[in-house]
């Protein structure tokens, strides 16, 4: 099956909308997809290049940061490439197939275009063949509010899916208190994930009779029905 | 003038402990004695006047040591020196011709076996050596009665059938050849004359001839053979008694090899059966091209590594002179701070790069790990590509003696007007944005096993001093390592449990065709952990529950035994 490693990443931005939003903090975990260990984390401030003046309150609310802070920040040219250098270092056989594969919370719709965008920018693994940053795997990616939707979606006394409510009801109280620092969001959906990895790999692990607790080898064969 | 005399009774002379006629000898660091072996009759130490009986070297084929020696390299010819143990050039003649595809697919008798494996047991008196027919029995009494080569056609025809020499050629032409018209011509003569003669019935001879005929489709030519074993012969003389030489020009020679990689695996693989230490230089004493160093330790030298071509080998030296010239001290007390403002651009991104990243900088402890000096360098590199940033840096260093690239980049930082080295104050804000990375590391800078293997196998071919499965905590439940299992060989039971943790290097799954379960499922396996890489294989029954595991790159606890031929037998697999 496949290795690579998986990437927990998140951004905080200046904009709620990924076409006009700016960077301003990254944060990402690096998790063996084998042992399910985190490996190495990377975590940086950026100065966006925009007129921070049209940095949206909301983004700012949210992030908890001032204007004054960001303005302080090393600049997106100079971090930039130390994210992507980061990344790189586990694509072990820098080819398309082994590089690792990015998941976070609604990165689908909002984090991966905004990586898009910066790749095609700052011209770092952009492959202009098919329009799409080849920094991250091109083919996997997990997006944990799908694999939140999947799990949790028959269970009634969850109502809604956002982060701060399922973590509150798998009782990490912790994570509720220091959501949107971009780090500890990153470390939370890390074990958050890796929990959701161990379920399924529990479910399908051999008993000491030798099947399995789950059989999915034949499982839609005529004779199961 | 001294003499290098060996257990095994060869003597070698050392005539000059000074190379001059090599033309690497200019780039070495140290001297070690040349083996000279010259084609000269008035040579007392030429190869023709060495005798071909040395015991070291015949005790090397038959343990199947066989890598880098003429015509035995794979594991074809490793295997079958095991069985067939050669200990003349006649036997080692025989071998060659005998690992041909030719006489390993030619089946007879009941059961059915190869003429490779009924040479083998004939040898090893397992079965009976019978011939052909009695009036053939001379002619191959040398091959266990098996016809393996043209030249004993030949002299078939001349014993049977009283052919001269030139008619016996003829007959080894249409052999050779493989002249299906000229072989009948010479059919009608054989058995015509083989009845005048008188020594076989003419059914007899038709049926010796039909043995000839049949011996087109393997019989080798002794001549190559003889000349083949003998070129094998010298190369396992230098392996048996200079093998750091030897094992040095080897890796060497490896980059004219198809899979320059699996060469250079199994070459180290090989120097570390044999407790030869193989090392990756340091700045201050690497060589152009791989090297021996005080006569105790092989050394990779920087056309050996990944990205460093002969561009930067041919003007090595001189580079290495000028920076020694600039900052005014030899390599060895470099600091790498000094590396990265003075040589790092002398020497180009890639070579720096690799240089980092194998470890060949690890003796400058200013910055201490490669990771560590890998973020400086990425940091370095972003310096005004005009290079006026970085000549700023080299014209202010001595003056300041900064200790590290954080204390440079502060003094650079202000713009020139402001006593600082930055031409705008863009670059000083960027100037600025670096001494945040470097006082602030966006990630860890600890350099992890996995990365070192991995940065190993990339540059070098293969691990060197680590293995991944060092990094697997599960791994403590290993009984031993895999060259204990080499060596333990003789002394283990056949049952004996043996546990490895290894890390998968190759896995080739084929189908059995015949034995308890034809048409199941096997493996054949290369596996490592940091002290050797050796064989496994793994047969149906266990395949059938542990197949899935055995991947190339998964690092595994292996449960298995020794199997008859020596090799390891996995009857257990877990992931770790």
């Amino acid at each position: 099956m496949n290795r690579n490693t998986l990437i927990v990443f998140d951004l905080e931005t200046t904009s709620a909308n990924p076409e006009t939003a700016e960077i301003t903090q990254i944060a990402a975990v690096a998790i063996n997809s084998k042992t399910l260990e985190i490996i190495d984390k990377f975590s940086s401030y950026l100065k966006p290049e925009m007129d921070l003046a049209l940095i949206e309150e909301g983004a700012l609310a949210a992030t908890r940061m001032t204007r004054e802070q960001i303005a302080k920040f090393p600049e997106t040219s100079v971090i930039w490439p130390q994210f992507v250098a980061f990344i790189k270092k586990f694509n072990y056989k820098q080819n398309v197939y082994s590089a690792p594969i990015p998941c976070g919370y609604n990165i689908v719709n909002f984090d991966l275009p905004i990586i898009n965008k910066y790749c095609k920018r700052y011209k770092t693994e952009w492959d202009d063949k098919r329009g799409s940053q080849k920094l991250f795997s091109q083919i996997y990616k997990m997006d944990v509010l799908d694999h939140l939707w999947f799990w949790f979606e028959s269970i009634p006394d969850l109502e809604k899916l956002k982060l701060t409510e399922v973590f509150k009801y798998m009782g990490n109280e912790a994570a509720i208190e220091q959501a949107h620092d971009a780090i500890v969001d990153v470390e939370n959906t890390a074990n958050l994930m890796i929990r959701l990895f161990k379920m399924q790999r529990y479910m399908t692990s051999l008993r000491a009779d030798g099947t399995r607790r789950l059989e999915m080898k034949g499982c839609m064969s005529k004779k199961n029905g | 003038m001294a003499n290098l005399i060996f257990n095994c009774g060869c003597k070698f002379e050392i005539r000059d402990k000074s190379i001059t006629n090599d033309l690497y000898a200019e780039n070495l660091h140290g001297k070690y004695p040349k083996v000279v072996l010259t084609i000269n009759p008035n040579d007392p130490q030429s190869i023709q006047n060495f005798k071909l009986d040395c015991p070291a070297v015949w005790d090397l084929l038959c343990k199947g040591d066989t890598k880098g020696i003429f015509q035995l390299e794979n594991d074809l010819g490793k295997t079958w020196a095991l069985r067939t143990k050669p200990r003349s050039i006649d036997d080692f003649a025989d071998l060659i011709s005998l690992i041909r595809p030719g006489c390993l697919k030619s089946y007879s008798g009941e059961p059915p076996k190869s003429m490779t494996q009924r040479y083998a047991d004939r040898k090893n008196g397992l079965e009976p050596v019978t011939h052909l027919h009695d009036a053939v029995a001379e002619c191959l009494e040398k091959t266990q009665g098996i016809l393996i080569f043209q030249e004993q056609s030949m002299k078939i025809a001349e014993t049977v059938a009283g052919f001269n020499k030139q008619e016996a050629d003829v007959l080894r032409k249409s052999i050779g050849k493989k002249k299906a018209d000229l072989m009948a011509q010479v059919e009608k003569e054989f058995t015509s004359k083989a009845e005048s003669l008188g020594k076989v019935t003419l059914k007899d001879a038709k049926e010796i001839f039909s043995w000839i005929r049949e011996s087109q489709k393997y019989s080798f030519n002794k001549s190559h053979a003889v000349t083949y074993a003998t070129d094998g012969y010298w190369a396992a003389v230098l392996k048996a008694h200079f093998p750091l030489t030897f094992y040095a020009s080897w890796i060497k020679g490896a980059m004219w090899k198809a899979d320059t990689d699996e060469e250079v695996s199994e070459l180290v693989n090989d120097c570390k059966f044999h407790g030869i230490d193989v090392r990756i230089p340091q700045l201050y004493n690497i060589t152009p091209t791989t090297t021996i160093i005080n006569d105790e330790y092989i050394q990779f030298g920087a056309a050996e590594l990944k990205g460093i071509g002969t561009a930067f080998t041919n003007i090595m030296n001189e580079k290495f002179v000028n920076c020694e010239n600039i900052i005014g001290k030899a390599r060895k007390e470099w600091s790498f701070l000094e590396f990265l403002i003075f040589a790092s651009k002398e020497f180009g991104k890639t070579v720096t790069e690799t240089f980092i990243n194998i470890g060949v900088l690890d003796y400058m402890l200013d910055v201490k790990s490669r990771n560590n000096k890998k973020y400086c360098f990425e940091q370095l590199q972003k310096l005004s590509s005009t290079g006026t940033e970085l000549e700023w840096l080299k014209q202010n260093y001595h003056k300041n003696k900064w200790k590290t690239l954080s204390d440079a980049f502060s003094a650079l930082q202000p713009t020139k007007k402001n006593g600082g080295g930055t031409s705008t104050e863009k670059r000083s804000s960027v100037i600025k944005s670096l001494i945040y990375l470097l006082d602030n590391p966006t990630n860890s800078l600890e350099d992890t096993i996995d990365w070192i293997a991995v940065q190993e196998e990339y540059y070098l071919g293969t691990p060197l001093t680590v293995s991944r499965v060092d990094n697997c905590f599960d791994a403590v439940a290993a009984n031993m390592s895999c060259k204990e299992f080499i060596e333990k060989q003789e002394r283990m039971g056949r049952n004996e449990l043996v546990i490895l943790a290894v890390e998968v290097v190759s896995s080739d799954m084929m189908v059995t065709k015949s034995g308890k379960t034809p048409g199941a499922k096997m493996a054949r396996l290369k596996i490592r952990d940091s002290s050797l890489m050796i064989p496994a294989v793994c047969f149906p029954k266990a395949y059938s529950e542990c197949g899935h595991v055995l991947q190339e790159g998964n690092t595994l606890l292996l449960m298995g035994e020794k199997t008859k031929d020596g090799n390891f037998s996995v009857t257990k697999a877990k992931e770790i």
